[in-house]
């Protein structure tokens, strides 16, 4: 089962170039290839940090730093996203290749009615289970689930998800909460009042 | 209070009872920096400005070698393109990259009512003085709009502050503003709780004074102070002290007035007469200004945001006399401002100026020539005046203030050793006589009575015949005089609060009276 991971920082310059090439690869009618390629060279780039330095420092000129890329991925990767990767190198942007990466993974789960979900357990649901609560979470929110866990003993039962930014925590832990804050404000009230009539006394 | 055992496991029962499966739906980010007050949250898409956050703070080592997990609040103050910028109430060092944050959907309230009267709380109404938690059931919004033009009515009642100078020259009002400005070490905070002491009085009355003294960016030293001089005074038992001190972070800081404000606005509301002081307000600013440079809004004059003036109008605006209709209640603000070196015209002092209704000024030079309260009248003001005044001090201190202001134009005269005239020799031994008569030491505030009844004296020549040095024991002498022989006139002109003939010829008659016991005893 796919981990829950934390929330992944996208900023808006990243979203920017990732939707311009949504859209290019949309109307290439190329869209899952390109998705899939731009996937791999953010593992690359995750397993060879090295590598995004180089190729996105700035002690190289944009022309020596285009020269790396052609000779690393023209005709390894779909031509537009090489011809993608030129831009962004010319704009000076590569250093935020990992969170374009990601913004374009996140803009294909919006385009393909994906949503992920990230469900906080007291032990791991077998895959019957969590295909059940995919699901049924499915049919609340209108979309494809894809559910990734995590184990967080503390919760004591039930499940805490996280939908986008969107926390619901149906967990035995919040319930237990939520009691104790209402029989302490009914203490307290009921305090208050026997206070009053002792001072009326 | 005996605490029955059945009782609480009847609301125990109650609860689970009434029990239903609530889902607890939440927005959540991430906490992507923090430091120094403040943090920055991915995610948050739909934060609203001035909404509470809580932060997850999990895994905190504890005592027992075990670790717990809690919340530390704290408020959106930027919504930026990517992120969102927030202050942190509360101990900011547990925050760390990476934590949890979730709204709340809710803005920044503060226990009030009668159960915060007598303790001491810090800038989010949390007990700080070992007494146990506020048991409040009621709560107000620290931060809200200021009552409009249709819900107030002029001011026309006085507060009397119980020292002399401020009561016959620089009258405030209940519902005014009124500004106590000077230098470091000049006697403001010492005006402030003479005045929270003078409503001492009035809570035998159907018509009593609360206060609400807030500390910001002071020693805690000094507050500590400040609390047991008033509890010295029985003054504590209708007073909260709202204490943001040094050590606080600067968004305590930033927040202590308005959460005071509050506090003061729930008696407001009841019909009831609030006096806020605000000491100071240059800490407060100095705090904004460092919350603001630190979530990188742009800096203006002097490094101050652009808002800094809406941070002080905003919370002076609330200081109001509400209209009948509305109960009729006041909130009189008292706010305090330290200046460098007497410079009243730098950016802060000269906004807060433009705000209040007038301003009280203390020089060091008047306070170093012995002169305490160190008063200048001749640049204080209040520019609500004689509606704020009994008839019997408007009657007798209308003429005080050109006195002393034809008294310091005529004192460089005096030092060039110079024969002067009659009546230039006359002017200089009355002012120089009136001037000692406004003195006052500190924690003795007078009643507005006694007051009248001193200037009476010294206006009408009484002082004239006396060396200057005896002019403080002839006055205490003379109110005794007042309060054993000389009641029933007293307790006419406490009752009329004006002076009709009848009224003065018999005050002047048991003036003469004095005056001759005086003089036989000095002979």
């Amino acid at each position: 089962m796919a981990q829950a991971t934390p929330q992944e920082m996208i900023q808006t310059v990243e979203l920017v170039y990732a939707q311009s090439l949504l859209e290019l690869a949309q109307d290439a009618g190329v869209l899952d290839d390109v998705a899939a390629q731009m996937v791999q060279i953010a593992e690359l780039s995750e397993r060879e940090p090295g590598l995004i330095r180089l190729i996105s420092t700035r002690t190289i000129s944009v022309d020596q730093r285009a020269k790396i890329i052609e000779h690393m991925l023209k005709g390894k990767v779909h031509d537009l996203l090489y011809r993608f990767l030129q831009v962004v190198n010319r704009k000076n942007r590569l250093e935020h290749l990992q969170g374009i990466a990601a913004a374009l993974a996140h803009l294909v789960d919006e385009a393909n009615g994906i949503v992920r979900v990230d469900a906080y357990v007291t032990s791991l649901l077998d895959e019957a289970h969590a295909e059940q609560l995919a699901e049924r979470i499915g049919g609340i929110i209108d979309g494809k689930v894809v559910l990734r866990q995590e184990v967080q003993p503390d919760l004591i039962g039930g499940v805490k998800m996280r939908i986008g930014d969107r926390l619901i925590d149906g967990s035995v832990a919040a319930q237990l909460r939520a009691l104790e804050r209402r029989i302490g404000e009914t203490g307290r009230a009921s305090a208050r009042d026997q206070a009053k009539t002792l001072i009326g006394d | 209070m005996k605490i029955n055992t059945d009782e609480i496991t009847n609301i125990i029962k109650q609860e689970v009872d009434r029990y239903a499966t609530e889902l607890e739906v939440s927005q959540v980010g991430q906490v992507i920096e923090a430091g120094d007050g403040i943090a920055r949250v991915y995610g948050l898409s739909n934060a609203m400005a001035g909404e509470m956050l809580e932060f997850d703070v999990e895994g905190v080592p504890g005592r027992d070698g075990g670790s717990s997990s809690h919340t530390v609040r704290g408020q959106v103050f930027n919504l930026e393109q990517d992120t969102v910028g927030a202050v942190i109430y509360g101990d900011y060092e547990e925050i760390r990259e990476g934590m949890s944050v979730r709204t709340t959907g809710q803005l920044l309230s503060v226990p009030a009512g009668d159960a915060v009267l007598g303790r001491v709380l810090n800038a989010l109404g949390e007990p700080i003085d070992g007494k146990g938690p506020v048991q409040s059931s009621e709560h107000r919004k620290v931060d809200i709009i200021a009552p409009g033009i249709a819900e107030r009515q002029p001011v026309k009642e006085p507060l009397q502050t119980g020292v002399k100078a401020i009561d016959a020259m620089i009258p405030i009002g209940r519902g005014q503003r009124e500004l106590i400005i000077g230098d470091r070490k000049t006697g403001k905070t010492a005006v402030a709780i003479d005045a929270i002491i003078n409503q001492r009085d009035t809570h035998k009355t159907d018509d009593p004074v609360y206060c609400i003294y807030v500390a910001i960016g002071q020693k805690e030293s000094t507050v500590a102070g400040v609390v047991e001089a008033l509890r010295e005074q029985g003054a504590m038992d209708y007073t909260t002290v709202i204490a943001a001190a040094a050590s606080e972070s600067a968004p305590m800081q930033y927040i202590a007035p308005y959460s005071g404000c509050a506090m003061g606005e729930y008696f407001m509301w009841q019909g009831k007469h609030v006096l806020c002081i605000y000491d100071d307000l240059s800490k407060q600013a100095t705090s904004y200004r460092q919350l603001s440079l630190l979530l990188r809004r742009p800096p203006g004059r002097e490094a101050y945001p652009g808002d800094v003036f809406y941070l002080h109008s905003r919370l002076l605006e609330r200081a109001t006399k509400l209209s009948d209709e509305n109960g009729g209640g006041s909130l009189t603000a008292l706010p305090i401002i330290e200046t460098q070196e007497g410079d009243v015209s730098a950016y802060i002092p000269t906004n807060v100026i433009s705000i209040t209704d007038g301003q009280i000024y203390l020089t060091p030079e008047l306070f170093y020539a012995g002169v305490r309260p160190a008063i200048n009248v001749g640049i204080s003001v209040s520019r609500v005046g004689g509606n704020a005044q009994i008839k019997a001090m408007k009657q007798i201190a209308g003429s005080l203030r050109l006195d002393l202001a034809a008294y310091r134009e005529l004192e460089a005269f005096a030092q060039l050793g110079t024969e002067l005239d009659k009546a230039t020799q006359h002017q200089l031994d009355r002012g120089a006589r009136m001037v000692e008569l406004l003195k006052q030491p500190q924690y003795e505030p007078m009643d507005v009575v006694d007051q009248v009844i001193q200037i009476f004296a010294g206006s009408n020549g009484y002082l004239d015949d006396i060396t200057v040095d005896q002019v403080p024991e002839f006055a205490r002498q003379l109110l005794e005089h007042f309060h054993g022989s000389g009641a029933a006139v007293r307790s006419t002109l406490a009752e009329t609060q004006a002076f009709d003939d009848e009224l003065e010829a018999k005050m002047k008659e048991l003036m003469d009276q004095f005056k001759e016991i005086w003089t036989s005893q000095a002979g």
